[in-house]
């Protein structure tokens, strides 16, 4: 009777995973990969989704990754970089969001596969960073705070601003009082100007110089807008962040705004908008 | 869509009458690139557009009181912004002399499709913007830029559509003969 | 020929007839000089409706707000002080941020180039809010919305389109979301009108929108 049970059980647990991943089931069967591949991929599908990655977003992911002919080996990667920021407790979201935009968007899997990895890897870096301002009183209010603040410095370090700058960063916000989103923003700022050509000591110094005046998410999302458009005219990064500098000396932003604001909402500093960490879902 | 603009601008402003100060910067973000881009196509320097761009503002923010609902508000905020434009070009003279006008167009064997191709169509648009009268450029920026019907652009300027028609004829074929640098035309 | 001249102006005004755009295009036919002219003034307005609009510098609004004299234009201004105190009786942050974010709208002229998401919100916090997005593209046979919201999916929110001008109302809680427009299927187009970019992660970008309360 034992011995029939543990026959019997390995067969059970696959049968369970089946009922509850008929959707991962049906991507496979239409895929192109052989017996072995479907069976190793399946089981890794299962495990994935026991680990706690949502089922839907491992469904999705098998099924985008084989309509654009992911070989066997770069889909195990996808669900392997998944579950390991899982079991490392690093933000889930960003890491699906990366691969199911990739794969949406065509970027050849390999590619989509190195890029969620390196996510991974730079979530890693950036959570120590982001909870030593929590630690230093930066509390996050909302939930989802924290963790938007860890993807924001893990895509400023993908854009090798490096981790001083980073800590540079918390520092003008903390130094104003201002809140993790404040800080999230901030930092995502710096990454759009490195990520349009900008150094990435002068994208910081520009965001740092900014935060110190006082400027809001609102500001930093004008900042961003002006970039946008000087470059758009032709101005290299450089040149647009001189202008900018130049702008940032000649005036003040609207502090009136900010602190009528702070006074009358008495859980919030900084930014205008609440920036609920929604990536995270 | 239009109804809910007009009756959450109406709200803006009777806001600000109320003292509420700060909601005034809804109006402001709403409008400033519209009056921004009016006052650089008439005076032609950025930094004195935003200038007057902004005492536009200001001054419309002073006016609130006196403002009709009913009316449009992006109406009397053009209407604000041109008087100063032309003040400020009364005031600084800047009226070129037809001889003047042929040294503005530096390569005049470039065609204007080239020119666009180039991306210098922008700087020399402007630049043949600059060399019509006052009141031509205006009806043209409202007209074509702007995009706005000669009923509206009739209550900015406070003149009678039939002149401000040809106002835009004679503008236009100004601003022709001027891009393709093929000689002058006086007055 | 100054007849024919009047009706090349008023095609320009958008206020000739039909008989009249027939008259010209007949003789456009047969009058070379005539034809010349009516490119060339079609050029010269195509410019004009073409001609890039500059952003207003950075900081514009708070510049203003800084100068605003102190004095509210009220006409009743005893009232001043009870107004500001039922101020903050009726509303809370939650409000005031709710008409910042209905006043993100872009500017009321119809506009050939792509304008800033409009953004109209529930009343009570917390609450998705609904958003609207509007893309301008003659050329486009179809248009759909991916973003983090919907896992870049490219036909779950289709665009409706008329005239050229696209669009689309989504609900959403309040957070930041990156999407980007999808046209006919295959052309990832980062929202024009956007508030704010961001890097893809994939050498591209994509658009950024708050949603506040």
């Amino acid at each position: 009777m034992a011995l029939l049970l543990c026959f019997a059980l390995p067969s059970w647990t696959i049968a369970a995973g089946d009922l509850a991943s008929d959707g991962i089931n049906k991507a496979l069967e239409a895929s192109p990969l052989s017996r072995t591949e479907q069976a190793e991929v399946h089981a890794k599908a299962v495990s994935a989704v026991n680990a706690g990655v949502p089922r839907e977003d491992v469904e999705l992911i098998l099924s985008r990754a084989i309509s654009r002919k992911a070989d066997a080996g770069t889909i195990n990667r996808f669900l392997d970089t998944s579950v390991s920021a899982k079991k490392e407790g690093l933000p889930l979201s960003p890491v699906l969001d990366r691969i199911e935009q990739g794969l949406s968007k065509g970027v050849p899997p390999e590619r989509v596969a190195i890029a969620s990895e390196r996510l991974t890897a730079k979530l890693a870096e950036a959570r120590p960073l982001v909870d030593a301002l929590i630690r230093d009183g930066m509390t996050p209010k909302r939930s989802g705070e924290r963790e938007m603040a860890i993807e924001a410095s893990a895509r400023a370090l993908e854009k090798s601003i490096p981790p001083e700058e980073i800590k540079g960063m918390g520092a003008a916000v903390q130094g104003r009082r201002g809140s993790l989103p404040l800080f999230t923003s901030s930092v995502d700022t710096a990454t759009y100007f490195a990520g349009s050509g900008m150094p990435a000591a002068t994208a910081s110094r520009l965001v740092r110089n900014a935060v110190d005046k006082g400027y809001s998410t609102r500001d930093l999302d004008s900042m961003v807008k002006h970039m946008d458009a000087e470059m758009k005219r032709g101005a290299r990064p450089e040149d647009a962040a001189a202008k900018m500098e130049r702008g940032n000396m000649q005036s003040e932003p609207a502090m009136d705004r900010q602190d009528m604001r702070r006074d009358m909402m008495n859980d919030r500093s900084g930014g205008a908008g609440p920036g609920m960490g929604n990536r995270m879902k | 869509m239009k109804n809910d603009h007009q009756s959450d601008e109406e709200t803006i402003i009777r806001q600000c009458r109320e003292g509420d100060r700060d909601a005034y910067s809804l109006l402001v973000d709403r409008y400033k690139t519209m009056v921004y881009n009016v006052a650089y196509r008439m005076v032609g320097d950025e930094d004195t557009a935003k200038d007057l761009a902004q005492e536009s503002f200001i001054s419309a923010y002073s006016g609130l009181a006196r403002f009709r609902f009913g009316s449009k508000f992006s109406t009397w905020l053009y209407s604000i912004a041109l008087n100063r434009c032309r003040d400020h070009l009364r005031l600084t003279k800047e009226t070129v002399s037809t001889d003047e006008i042929t040294d503005i167009i530096p390569d005049r064997g470039v065609s204007p499709e080239r020119a666009a191709a180039t991306g210098q169509d922008k700087d020399l648009l402007q630049r043949a913007m600059e060399t019509l009268p006052a009141d031509y450029r205006e009806v043209l920026v409202l007209k074509h830029i702007e995009e706005l019907d000669y009923q509206e652009i009739s209550a900015i300027t406070g003149t009678g559509i039939a002149a401000l028609k040809v106002r835009a004829h004679r503008g236009r074929e100004m601003l022709r003969k001027v891009l393709e640098g093929s000689g002058v035309t006086h007055g | 020929m100054d007849n024919e001249r009047d009706i090349l102006h008023k095609i320009l005004d958008g206020d000739a007839g039909e008989d009249e755009k027939t008259i010209i295009s007949r003789s456009m036919e047969t009058d070379p000089g005539l034809r010349e002219e009516f490119t060339g003034l079609m050029h010269t307005v195509r410019m004009l409706e073409k001609s890039e609009r500059r952003e207003a510098p950075v900081f514009f609004t708070a510049e203003v707000m800084k100068k605003l004299p102190k004095r509210s234009p009220s006409v009743l201004s005893r009232l001043r002080e009870f107004m500001f105190n039922s101020r903050v009786l009726r509303w809370n942050m939650a409000s005031a941020l709710a008409m910042a974010a209905i006043l993100v709208i872009s500017l009321v002229s119809v506009s050939r180039l792509h304008r800033a998401p409009d953004m109209t919100v529930a009343s009570a916090p917390g609450e998705a809010a609904t958003v609207r997005l509007t893309y301008y593209s003659p050329q486009a046979r179809r248009v759909a919305v991916a973003g983090d919201f919907n896992k870049w999916k490219t036909d779950a929110h289709e665009m409706k389109g008329a005239d050229g001008m696209w669009s689309i109302d989504l609900k959403l809680k309040p957070g930041v979301y990156s999407y980007s427009f999808v046209v006919d299927g295959k052309s990832w187009v980062p929202d024009p009108g956007a508030e704010a970019y961001e890097d893809d992660g994939f050498g591209s970008r994509n658009a950024v929108m708050r949603v506040n309360i």
